[in-house]
């Protein structure tokens, strides 16, 4: 366990080194925070509409870009692939850890230290444009304590779906196409490019029946109040089934494409 | 030119060698131009603005945004990208041969698997002009392919000054990709739907609402004025600043090799 740990703290430090590609990825949020707000704001100036209001669809906005490398869904690992494709990853097996909770670590790490450096000038810039352009102030405690929570198991949630991409390399070689092609299905289910409330259909419907919504839709929504506790509290539970579900099979995928692994080489 | 198109020519062959991830990438690449287009389409549909917009004309106005956009990024990649050839020292081996700079980057580097998005926006630009436009003439043609041309070296010429920048950080900056992917998200909606400011900043700064949505009047029959046509000739003096910004790069550059 104490081995795991450090793993950890010593994956966050090296992460926290990037400082000027910090600011550069922060200044694009920015720009995109803005055309956002720009193009929503233009839509409710038209008409009005009862499923979510444009406070809570600010909220949305501007949480999306400030935690986006917490919880979007194409952050990624280069070198665990790479380890797969060159096969280094024979190094890899060769340590006393779990391999599965070793690259979980890795990627969690990676996440923490991309949005530690980013989120709070972009939370503070966002606090202070203008109305209607602004991010308002959690709803009140509760909602934003259960926003607290909901990111982190969010951010279990979607890492534990990026083990399970990553595990398909060990079969596909290249997976970079199949990979593309199932982050921009999961990238617009969880509300990333388009406020899941806006949805309607048969594609809001598919949206609730995967686990993406609970990524940052769920969070997002706790915050400006547009999910009431009661429901909150039925969501989290859901999703705890979720995560434990997703877990499993990518271990078991991972299981599966080790057993088939032999190293060779001297 | 001929250099140009061998440059390009060999560029798909290798990308032919991986057929199944070529596909798979191309079909990602298309699955992303159809969410963005069914995010346009939902947005006007929970507003309760398709009786105001047309639906063949937001589809028009996007389709030929991401036509432009897509042109733009499969055949101008080599400015897109320049960083990884000044990283490798590979600008240095082009300033050496006797032939012109701009060519050589272009012909650097090309995005064959973005192809798909070029074939995707091309059907949905036909189809949305078949049905806004049944009676459709030659000048009309004539400006749809102008409007298209203007929107592809608005983007390039962006790819270009972004590629000066690289002159002196090396590194790029990562940023610069807001103004070239942010503009097209902007102008996936017609542009008189935002605020005055936004207009503004998309007419006289980078002018693709000139390509891309005030000759749409001319096309369903609001305007028959001859500027129209000009409108998107004004790409070209973006391309022109693109272009003396960048030599301005290139005549402080000193290499960064050894």
């Amino acid at each position: 366990m104490r081995g795991y740990i450090s793993y950890f703290k010593a994956e966050l430090k090296a992460g926290l080194q990037y400082k000027t590609a910090a600011i550069s990825g922060l200044t694009t949020q920015f720009f995109w925070g803005i055309i956002f707000a720009l193009v929503y704001t233009s839509f409710y100036r038209h008409t009005s509409i009862k499923d979510i209001n444009l406070s809570q669809l600010m909220d949305y906005v501007w949480l999306n870009q400030a935690f986006l490398t917490l919880i979007y869904i194409g952050i990624n690992d280069e070198s665990i692939i790479g380890s797969i494709k060159d096969g280094t990853v024979a190094y890899e097996l060769l340590r006393p850890y779990d391999l599965y909770t070793w690259w979980y670590i890795k990627l969690v790490a990676k996440r923490y230290a991309l949005v530690m450096l980013r989120c709070m000038p972009i939370l503070v810039f966002a606090y202070l444009l203008p109305e209607p352009y602004n991010l308002s102030l959690p709803f009140n405690v509760i909602s934003f304590l259960m926003f607290l929570l909901t990111m982190f198991l969010g951010t279990i949630l979607v890492t534990s779906i990026n083990m399970i991409v990553n595990s398909l390399a060990f079969f596909t070689n290249e997976n970079r196409g199949i990979s593309s092609i199932i982050y921009t299905i999961a990238d617009l289910l969880e509300g990333s490019q388009i406020p899941l409330p806006l949805l309607s259909g048969i594609v809001l419907i598919i949206a609730f029946f995967t686990p993406f919504r609970f990524i940052e839709d769920l969070p997002f929504r706790l915050y400006s109040g547009h999910i009431d506790y009661m429901t909150g509290f039925n969501e989290i539970g859901l999703e705890l089934i979720w995560i434990i579900v997703l877990l499993i099979i990518g271990r078991l995928i991972l299981k599966k494409a080790l057993s088939k692994v032999s190293i060779q080489g001297g | 030119m001929k250099l140009l198109l061998h440059y390009f020519s060999m560029h798909i062959k290798v990308y032919l060698e991986y057929k199944l991830n070529f596909f798979l990438t191309m079909f990602a690449q298309v699955l992303i131009l159809g969410t963005e287009l069914f995010v346009v389409y939902t947005l006007f549909d929970k507003f309760q603005l398709l009786e105001e917009f047309n639906i063949n004309y937001l589809f028009m106005v996007f389709s030929i945004n991401w036509l432009g956009f897509s042109l733009a990024e499969t055949f101008g990649r080599g400015f897109d990208e320049f960083k990884k050839l000044m990283k490798k020292g590979g600008f240095d081996i082009l300033l050496i041969r006797p032939r012109n700079i701009f060519l050589q980057i272009l012909g650097n580097d090309l995005a064959f698997h973005k192809i798909g998005r070029i074939i995707a926006s091309t059907y949905l630009l036909i189809i949305s002009t078949i049905n806004l436009i049944p009676e459709i003439t030659i000048d009309k043609l004539l400006l749809i392919i102008f409007m298209v041309l203007g929107d592809f070296i608005i983007i390039v010429s962006l790819f270009i000054i972004g590629a000066f920048f690289v002159f002196f950080t090396v590194e790029g900056l990562e940023f610069i990709n807001v103004f070239t992917n942010g503009t097209k998200q902007v102008n996936d909606y017609p542009i008189g739907l935002y605020h005055k400011a936004v207009g503004v900043i998309f007419t006289f700064l980078i002018p693709v609402a000139l390509c891309n949505y005030y000759p749409v009047e001319y096309l369903i029959d609001k305007g028959n004025s001859f500027y129209y046509f000009l409108m998107p000739l004004s790409s070209l003096i973006l391309l022109g600043i693109s272009i003396v910004i960048f030599n301005l790069g290139l005549h402080k550059y000193s290499s960064t090799g050894s």
